[in-house]
């Protein structure tokens, strides 16, 4: 996978390049809003990552000269301005997900991987299940190992944001975002109260659990050994 | 208004105008009859009643409506001239306890009806006969419609010259002050600094004025766009260091050569740097709502689905802490454009608060009503409620109640930003203490037509 990163921040961009670097992603950078144009249409990408205020032409602005070129590539704007109107102006000119600074890098992974599953969605990978698992997605059930299981709409799509993400520590703002919609910190632990009826629901006696919550980090699912 | 006073005070000079003119006809026709009798009397004592008779036929008096009678002591007519048409034996009769004035003359009054008077004296002659003098206000009422009629012209005359300057200041002075009232309103009203007063041109004392508020104004926008624009660069300026240090923390909480103690500390300096974002956050965002500065994100919402959906968010930490928490809807009015997340947020603090200040056992009730076209929410507690000075202060920024404690985290932020969305949606906050103990939070959202998409 190539990934391009338009980042102006030295220092971010050194993190990012050795973070992202490790899953087997190439990722080349840019420091400024032209050159990040001229080497976007230059090359072949898998997925851009824009800071929203760059020096030469905004991140936004050069999403929208690309998007006037029927360019396709999915693009992820990061940005220091959290604001909704912010947010809902990068997605409205062509962005594809729009990260707040400062943001956790599981995050950003996450993020990135479920851009890359869409865009290549022609081929969907068929979900692996842990052993004895069967989904009814018509009635919200997990069968395991024969009994069904009846899941609230919220724990069924904080399941599936899982088992999307197996092995991918996941934040709690990103899953406020993907399975409850909101944006900002509620002050309430509605992921882990959700987490906990999960655990109740699918974990199974004599076994880890399937979610292991990692402290600074967020949650991760692994099926058993 | 202007022209009811004026009308009134016509009417009332009206009034007593007439008032004036007929007590003063009443004196009037008195004092002809008086000089009347003691002329004929002068007259009877020196020539008889034939010579009185005669002057009284010369002057005319019978188309004057005047009457004239001479009686002797026993009471029989000597001459007897009635007011036509009346007849000769249409006299009054005088009461018994009518007595003389110093003149000598006895009064008596009669109505006829319909205004009509008619006043008789009476004279006792030395001789022992009596003369009688009548007379009707038949010649008062012609000369009072006359001066009816004069007065109605003089009024309605006067009226116009008294009402025309009025009506003059009112369109030329007091309609131009009047629109730079209600463009004021509006500037006051709206959120948006955009907005100018339009100058008068009829009035250029009020056009100057204007001119220099309108001034004023786009040096407060002005101000206000520079403000925002150091608030971008503040939060660029903060966001960006917090992400390099939060990458770099990242980096020992991922390494797997790091002791657990470092982890611990890693992972307690990311929660802090998670903590400083969102106070970041939300100190821009009450700032730019309370300078009007505040963008919405507007979409048609379902108020009773995002408070119910809001509310689930908070069944979990509700059960823990042991409190109710029930919804009441009142009345939906169906979709309304508001900016979901930030509403939905400030739904959340209000929640978060109710939760962090009511003991366990306790029950928390979120209402949704309508009130004269806005939507109100309503949160109520069975906490410790709110003292006197708490109702004002708690909105303002850092702030926090006097029922805070070391054991509430929170820095006072919560409640200045829904009233700082409440402000952005052109709505209300407000905070009360319940009569049956706790207190009640709400936020009223108008739904204005004028409040469009667009906008």
């Amino acid at each position: 996978m190539n990934l391009l990163l338009v980042e102006d921040d030295a220092e971010l961009a050194r993190q990012l390049v050795a973070e992202l670097g490790r899953d087997e992603w190439r990722v080349s950078v840019e420091c400024n809003g032209k050159e990040g144009l001229t080497a976007a249409k230059g090359g072949r990408w898998d997925l851009l990552i824009l800071d929203v205020s760059l020096p030469g032409m905004s991140g936004v602005d050069l999403v929208s000269s690309l998007r006037s070129e029927n360019f396709r590539t999915p693009v992820l704007f990061l940005s220091a301005k959290g604001e909704v109107h912010d947010r809902v102006l990068g997605l409205s000119r062509g962005g594809d997900d729009y990260l707040t600074k400062p943001f956790a890098m599981d995050e950003l992974r996450a993020r990135i991987e479920a851009l890359l599953r869409r865009s290549s969605l022609d081929q969907p990978s068929p979900r692996s299940l842990p052993e004895g698992w069967e989904l009814d997605s018509l009635q919200r059930y997990v069968i395991v190992r024969g009994h069904p299981v009846p899941l609230q709409p919220r724990e069924w799509s904080l399941l599936k944001l899982f088992l999307d993400h197996e092995g991918s520590v996941l934040t709690n703002s990103f899953l406020l975002d993907q399975v409850w919609g909101i944006h900002f910190d509620p002050g309430t632990n509605v992921v882990n109260a959700t987490l906990c009826r999960l655990r109740r629901k699918l974990d199974e006696p004599d076994h880890p659990s399937y979610f292991e919550t990692i402290r600074g980090r967020g949650h991760v699912f692994r099926r058993h050994a | 208004m202007m022209l009811g006073l004026v009308a009134f005070v016509m009417v009332l000079i009206w009034l007593a105008t007439i008032w004036l003119f007929r007590h003063h006809f009443d004196e009037v026709g008195k004092a002809i009859i008086e000089d009347d009798l003691l002329e004929y009397t002068a007259l009877y004592e020196q020539q008889g009643g034939k010579a009185v008779l005669a002057l009284f036929e010369a002057g005319g008096h019978g188309q004057h409506a005047q009457g004239f009678r001479l009686i002797d002591a026993s009471g029989k007519d000597l001459i007897n001239r009635p007011i036509p048409p009346q007849q000769t034996d249409d006299w009054p009769v005088f009461p018994t306890d009518i007595k003389p004035d110093e003149s000598g003359i006895a009064w008596l009054r009669r109505s006829l009806g319909k205004g009509k008077v008619i006043t008789v004296g009476r004279l006792q002659l030395p001789g022992s006969e009596e003369l009688w003098f009548a007379r009707t206000n038949d010649d008062d009422i012609a000369a009072l419609s006359r001066v009816n009629l004069l007065l109605f012209f003089a009024l309605v005359f006067s009226a116009v010259l008294a009402v025309g300057p009025v009506v003059w200041f009112a369109s030329r002075v007091l309609r131009p002050v009047r629109l730079l009232i209600d463009d004021a309103r509006r500037i006051a009203r709206e959120p948006s600094l955009g907005l100018r007063i339009r100058p008068p041109d009829a009035i250029p004392e009020l056009r100057n004025f204007s001119e220099t508020f309108n001034e004023s104004l786009d040096r407060v926008q002005a101000l206000t766009e520079e403000l925002e624009a150091a608030n971008d660069q503040l939060a660029h300026e903060l966001r960006t260091p917090l992400a390099r240090i939060r990458g770099n923390i990242e980096g020992i909480l991922k390494s797997k050569e790091v002791s657990p103690e470092a982890l611990d500390l890693a992972a307690r300096s990311i929660e802090e740097i998670t903590r400083s974002s969102s106070i970041i956050r939300d100190i821009l965002s009450i700032r730019s709502g309370d300078s009007g500065a505040m963008r919405l994100n507007l979409e048609a919402v379902d108020l009773e689905h995002l408070v119910r959906e809001t509310v689930d968010l908070y069944s979990a930490s509700a059960e823990e802490r042991g409190l109710r928490l029930e919804v009441q809807v009142e009345a939906n009015s169906g979709t309304q454009y508001i900016d979901r997340q930030r509403v939905q947020q400030a739904i959340c603090n209000l929640l978060d608060n109710a939760i962090a200040y009511t003991p366990e056992n306790g029950k928390i009730e979120i209402q949704l009503s309508s009130d004269k076209g806005a939507s109100v929410i309503r949160v109520r507690d069975t906490g410790p409620g709110l003292s006197e000075e708490d109702e004002e202060r708690i909105w303002r920024r850092f702030v926090r109640g006097s029922a805070a404690s070391a054991s509430n985290p929170g820095i006072g932020l919560g409640l200045s930003l829904v009233r700082a969305v409440a402000n952005a949606h052109h709505g209300k906050v407000g905070a009360v203490n319940r009569r049956e103990g706790g207190s009640e939070f709400w936020i009223r959202l108008p739904h204005s037509p004028a409040f469009s998409k667009d906008e």
